[in-house]
């Protein structure tokens, strides 16, 4: 096929929908999709001032206490990459 | 000669004389489904200013049955900076949109140079600063052409440089910008307490025709050694001190719109609707006791 | 407006930029010092900005744990302040920021995911867009279909990534069950990010033929390039099963010629 024809009859199968399928409406998706039911996220603007506001913690990091600044999450289950840092 | 500020309207319908609850994101379906008893809800304005999605989506179905106030957190009206237009016209945009009763900001700047802080900062209480807050209050009004509630807010430190007291600063301000307030008592008891003021010498020093609204709201004590300082958490019901507080505003000013405020550890909505109760029946018993 | 600007400068500087300028002068000392009064800002603003981060990023900072997100974050937020006074504008340089981040250079994966996260959080507060006019496409000229221009949904996102960033997210969804353990062997992934009428959030895994062609036309190829491009990468792509899927879906919105 040339371009052409692709771009045509890829154009056209939108219309062999039929003009009264609304677009936009829902469709089956993969299975492997995933989807997000439900998800309200938390509005970021709420006046959330941190009951530790003033328990100093944020005042002068980047000195000492060096073992903090390892990451200890889950990424230890995250396997079959190189864990070191590229040279 | 200072021109006379213009006066302007607020928004179309009223808010009751009636508490009402801030409306937050884990609580949209449950305020749709079982509509809770209070007078009105108060929407933070930025947390609206996306494009779409469910924020505006839940906004637009709850607006239906609750009058709204629209509160802002981040214009930074007390900044030397310019106004930022882009905020301005998304919340002129969003005024348009849910047509809130109340619109609101916070005596405070949060950026210069460009760099934000996201945080309500103070000002210093000069002549120069009053005549900055007045500029910019109006400007604000001219372009939404409505008028904006300005909120006290809890404060932390005090400048060498204040020449004024806050209750003065803000009474001068509201006087020369035409500018409704916007009361936090909670805020009022916080700094009172952090500055060593007396809060009743505050309420008294209020104009009590500019006052539309009231807010009130749990604090955190902090203690370094043998001082205290209190924080404006939004964590908790409100103290028996700031009720008491409350009351007396309510002698002063009469029955005033009055906002539940939790952020921090929010509750089931159930417990801002108690503590809306709780208002109400301040605002009832001031009535019944002046009528005796 | 001099001094008050001057007050301001000196207070953002030493709040942000931890910088010790005279400021201290300027705070009134009863009972508590300046320093210290100034110290509730400094923690109030780093804690609120990081806060902000967690919001838009929490598989990142599941990754990494608290402690060391924290530790990031503090080190984010001076070099990449915020500029905006909607917290939900802030944060979108962290991906950039975690690839250049000399403690978490082992985590080679954890830019991109920090990148889902933020298209993720996009397409969120994204615009809605009412689907394609398929009537006005139909009188569109067959001969001319090729030069045909369209337009992603406001609320669509494309991305690419050399490692099982799809995995790693669903593996640190707070609700997941199973296996979290994710093999980086298992090899990188393409992905649609989209917001259906329904509001909700679908993320696609999608093939190389079918990204090819949405990635050209979001980067507004004229439609014949992109149909190219797809088989260029994948010659059995089925085009017409694709074109039609997405406007179906709402992935494609508009066109132009």
């Amino acid at each position: 096929m040339t371009t052409k024809t692709i771009v045509n009859s890829a154009i056209a199968s939108a219309f062999a929908l039929g003009l009264l399928a609304s677009a936009g409406s829902a469709v089956a998706a993969d299975q492997q999709t995933e989807k997000c039911y439900g998800i309200v996220k938390a509005g970021k603007n709420d006046c959330q001032t941190s009951a530790h506001a003033c328990a100093g913690q944020a005042s002068k990091d980047g000195q000492g206490d060096s073992w903090v600044y390892v990451p200890k999450g889950t990424c230890e289950k995250i396997v079959g990459g190189s864990l070191k840092p590229k040279a | 000669m200072v021109a006379k500020p213009a006066r302007y309207r607020l928004g179309p319908g009223t808010i009751p004389a009636q508490a009402g609850i801030g409306l937050r994101a884990p609580h949209y379906l449950e305020v749709l489904e079982t509509r809770p008893p209070v007078g009105w809800l108060e929407a933070h304005s930025e947390n609206y200013f996306g494009a779409g999605g469910k924020p505006l989506y839940y906004l637009e179905r709850i607006r239906a049955h609750y009058p709204l106030s629209l509160h802002g957190i981040g214009l930074s009206i007390g900044s030397t900076d310019a106004l930022n237009s882009r905020h301005l016209d998304r919340l002129k945009t969003l005024i348009r949109r849910f047509e809130p009763v109340l619109v609101s900001e916070h005596l405070s700047w949060s950026s210069v140079g460009g760099r934000y802080l996201n945080d309500l900062l103070p000002l210093p209480y000069t002549e120069e600063a009053l005549a900055h807050m007045v500029r910019r209050v109006s400007q604000v009004q001219d372009y939404l052409e409505r008028q904006i509630l300005i909120e006290n807010v809890s404060s932390y430190l005090q400048y060498t440089e204040s020449t004024l007291p806050e209750w003065e600063f803000i009474a001068a301000l509201t006087e020369r910008s035409g500018c409704g307030l916007l009361l936090d008592v909670n805020n009022i008891y916080v700094s009172a307490c952090n500055h060593g003021f007396d809060p009743g010498v505050y309420l008294q020093a209020i104009p009590a025709a500019a006052v539309r609204e009231i807010h009130l709201a749990g604090f955190t004590v902090n203690r370094f050694g043998q001082r205290e300082i209190l924080i404006d958490t939004h964590n908790q019901r409100v103290y028996p001190q700031v009720w008491a507080l409350y009351r007396q505003a309510v002698r002063r000013f009469g029955p005033i719109p009055t906002l539940i405020e939790w952020d921090t550890d929010l509750p089931a909505l159930e417990v801002l609707v108690d503590e809306a109760r709780r208002a109400d029946a301040i605002v009832g018993e001031e009535r019944h006791g002046a009528a005796a | 407006m001099a001094r008050l600007r001057e007050l301001q400068a000196d207070f953002a500087q030493a709040v942000l930029d931890g910088v010790d300028t005279a400021f201290g002068h300027c705070i009134r000392a009863s009972g508590l010092g300046g320093g210290r009064r100034l110290q509730v800002y400094r923690n109030n603003v780093f804690l609120s900005l990081t806060e902000a981060l967690k919001a838009v990023y929490p598989v990142t900072q599941r990754l990494v744990g608290e402690d060391f997100f924290r530790y990031a974050a503090a080190r984010y937020i001076p070099l990449h302040p915020s500029t905006s006074g909607n917290l939900h504008d802030f944060g979108g340089s962290l991906p950039e920021f975690l690839a250049t981040f000399e403690p978490a250079a082992a985590l080679t994966y954890l830019p991109d995911v920090a990148r889902l996260e933020w298209a993720y959080h996009q397409v969120f507060h994204a615009a809605h867009h009412p689907p394609l006019d398929l009537a006005a496409l139909a009188v569109a000229p067959a001969e001319r279909h090729g030069e045909l221009t369209f337009t992603l949904h406001p609320a669509a996102r494309l991305l690419v990534s050399a490692f099982p960033i799809l995995r790693i997210w669903q593996v640190n969804q707070a609700d997941f069950v199973g296996d979290p353990t994710v093999d980086l062997t298992e090899g990188g992934i393409r992905l649609l990010l989209i917001r259906r009428e329904n509001l909700e959030i679908e993320l696609q895994p999608l093939p190389a033929g079918e990204f090819a062609l949405l990635q050209a036309l979001a980067e507004q190829q004229d439609f014949a390039t992109a149909c190219e491009r797809a088989l260029a990468v994948q010659p059995d792509t089925d085009l017409p099963a694709l074109f039609s899927k997405h406007v179906q879906q709402g992935a494609l919105v508009d066109f132009s010629r």
